[in-house]
This record gives C-alpha cells, structure tokens and sequence, in this order.
C-alpha cells in the first residue's frame, strides 16, 4: 500500500539530488568529452596508419613480383603547374639511380627518371607531353607509342592498324621499350580519335595509376 | 622599406595558397594568384612595386618549379611590361569593367609566354593548351578575382 506513495516522493528527490550534484556532473563530462575528442583524434591517425600499413604491403609484394632489382621511394614533391607533369622523390644517384630508370607503381607504370642528384630524383611522369615508351594493345597485339598530353591522359600514336582496338582494352608496355620491362601495365582506352588532317588514328589511354594521388614508388634499376 | 617587406610576405602567402590549392585540386586547375596580385599592384601603385614583386614572385615560383630557371620571371615581368602598356591606353582608374579586362588581357598574356616557351620544348599543340591548360586557367583566376582584391583592399589600400 505504502509503495505508490513512496515512488511519488521519490521523483521530486531524485530531481532534487540531481541539481544538487550538477556541477560534479558537469566536471565529469567536461573530462569524458576531452577522452572522447582525444580518442576521436586517434583513430583519425589510426585509421590513417592502417590505410598506410596497406598501400605499404601491396608496394612490398609487387617488390617481390619483380623481376628486376628495384629501390622503393616516397614521392617527397610536384611540379605546381599544369604545363610539366613532374614529381620528386627522395631517393637519388647515392641509392644506384640514373637517368632513364623506369619508375613503377603496383597499379602500373608511373615515368621515368629524368634527373638525379645526390639524393633526390625528378621523375617525368606518363602524362608529360614529353614522356614516351613503346607498348602495345592487347588483346590485339597492337604495336605503338605511348605519350603524354595536356589533358591529364596520355596518347598512343602510330598505331599500325586500328580495326580491332576498342574502349576498355588494356594498354601494356612492349619489349620494343628500351626502359620498361615487357608487360607492366599502362592505362586503358578510353577512345579512338582520326587525325582528319594526317589521316593518323590515335588512342585516348587513362593511366592506370591516380597519378595525382601518388604517395610511393618503385625505381627498377 | 615597410613597403617592400609587406609585398614580400604577401607574395610568399600568395605562394602558398596557390601550392596549397594545387596539392588539393592538382587535377584541376589552379588560379594564378601571384599574377593577379602583381597586376594590381601595378594598377593601384607605382609599377616598381609591380617589377619588384615580378622578380620575387618569380623567384619563388622558379625554385618550386621544374622547368628551366628565370621562365616564370620572364613571363611576370612580361606580363608587367604589358601591364604598362593597358594601364596607358586602356585602364580607366575608376572603371571596374576596364580593371576586369586588364587582368585578363594581362593573364592571357601571361599564359601565352608559357605556351610560346613549352611549344619550343615539348611537343604540345595549341588546340590542345588552349583547351586544357590557357582556359581553365584564365576563367579559373578570373573567378577568384574578388578574393585577391578583397585581401589586396585590406591589406595594401589601407
């Protein structure tokens, strides 16, 4: 019989104890809210590390794919103009690079060394108007050159026959290439084009590789 | 002296932002905010401070950039050269239009001394770096115009 009225007073007491205790309340969710800021933070850079730790181990087993003898280096600067297609990376003539390396990543090839110093190297990147290698078509076994151009993609030109390319064919280097290994992978085509003043038939390629998200790469030497 | 040292810094903060804004946006385009900087300075001061902060802002530009050493200052003080030459015969000091098109009459310039450069060097054709690089760049510095002068007004006008 007692229990309802009881409970009824209960309500008004337990408000009461909560003003009286508000401050404590307050301090001790002042110093939850630094943990949880604090912890937030950390998982930012946690998750940062594990993105890291993965892009590491993908660059580390395509390492041991290689063939070849390769130097792994950290893309360290850009070339802030849309003109040169251009980055560095902190690796240079005292780790055994010279000009003319071909310069890989494990989605594709990324350029190749234009100059070394003591410690750093400039790497000219697919995308430069400058930059070329030979490479191939497949499945068409297509034969020609790869070059950059202003638009952020690059151009094959020279192409001996075009009646079998198509959009979404894979564009792989070819063992005509004096730098590349044979079979490392380009881009893919996005379209064919018709030079109406030399006839010439050219592909639009996207590279393989997010050139501009660039964090790590392989030297072959 | 105090002059000097404010063009400087604000050269260098220019730099900045746009190096900033290139590692950001790096598959888009970047506005030059140096030319645009240097241009009003021309247009509001003496065009020694426009000169001056060609040169600087050359340098800097030049030692982030890959390319042959003095490009960048040749097309800036290139640029100033033909600043000089609207600010005489075209510029009306009180019209905001005629402002407008001497900053794009003087970007485009600007731009064209790039792509005379890199046609010599590279195998570039014009269709393709008007389209891809001159364009975007002119439009995209012009649609910052406003900013440049807003930091420009508070902190040389004054």
């Amino acid at each position: 019989m007692l229990v309802w009225p009881l409970k009824f007073v209960e309500i008004p007491l337990k408000e009461f104890k909560k003003i009286l205790y508000y401050h404590v309340i307050f301090e001790e969710y002042k110093k939850l809210k630094r943990e949880s800021d604090t912890l937030s933070a950390r998982l930012v850079g946690l998750e940062e590390v594990i993105k890291d730790n993965t892009r590491l181990e993908r660059l580390l087993e395509f390492k041991r794919k290689l063939i070849f003898p390769s130097v792994a280096a950290y893309v360290i600067g850009r070339d802030p103009s849309r003109w040169n297609s251009i980055i560095i990376i902190d690796k240079g003539r005292q780790d055994g690079l010279v000009p003319g390396m071909a310069v890989v990543s494990p989605e594709g090839i990324v350029g190749k060394i234009i100059e070394a110093d003591k410690k750093i190297s400039k790497i000219i990147l697919i995308t430069d108007p400058q930059f070329s290698v030979a490479a191939l078509v497949q499945p068409a076994h297509i034969n020609g050159i790869i070059s950059g151009s202003l638009q952020g993609f690059c151009r094959m030109r020279y192409l001996n026959e075009s009646q079998d390319i198509k959009a979404g064919d894979k564009v792989v280097t070819s063992k005509l290439s004096s730098s590349f290994p044979e079979g490392l992978l380009v881009g893919e085509v996005m379209k064919i084009e018709v030079d109406i003043q030399t006839n010439e038939i050219n592909c639009l390629v996207k590279p393989a590789v997010k050139l501009s998200q660039l964090d790590e790469v392989l030297v072959i030497r | 002296m105090k002059k000097y040292l404010l063009i400087t810094g604000l050269i260098v903060l220019f730099c900045a932002i746009e190096s900033a804004l290139f590692n950001v946006f790096s598959e888009w385009v970047v506005p030059n905010l140096l030319l645009m900087f240097i241009i009003l300075l021309g247009l509001f001061f003496d065009l020694k401070y426009s000169i001056f902060s060609a040169i600087i802002g050359g340098l800097i530009k030049d030692s982030f950039s890959s390319s042959v050493i003095g490009v960048n200052m040749v097309a800036f003080l290139s640029s100033v050269f033909i600043l000089f030459l609207l600010r005489k015969y075209v510029y009306h000091p009180h019209s905001g239009l005629s402002r407008i098109f001497v900053l794009a009459a003087v970007l485009t310039a600007n731009e064209f001394i790039h792509f005379v450069f890199y046609y010599s060097a590279k195998d570039i054709v014009f269709a393709e770096s008007f389209k891809f690089v001159i364009l975007p760049q002119i439009i995209s510095s012009i649609m910052l115009y406003p900013a440049v002068f807003y930091i420009f007004k508070k902190c040389v006008l004054r």
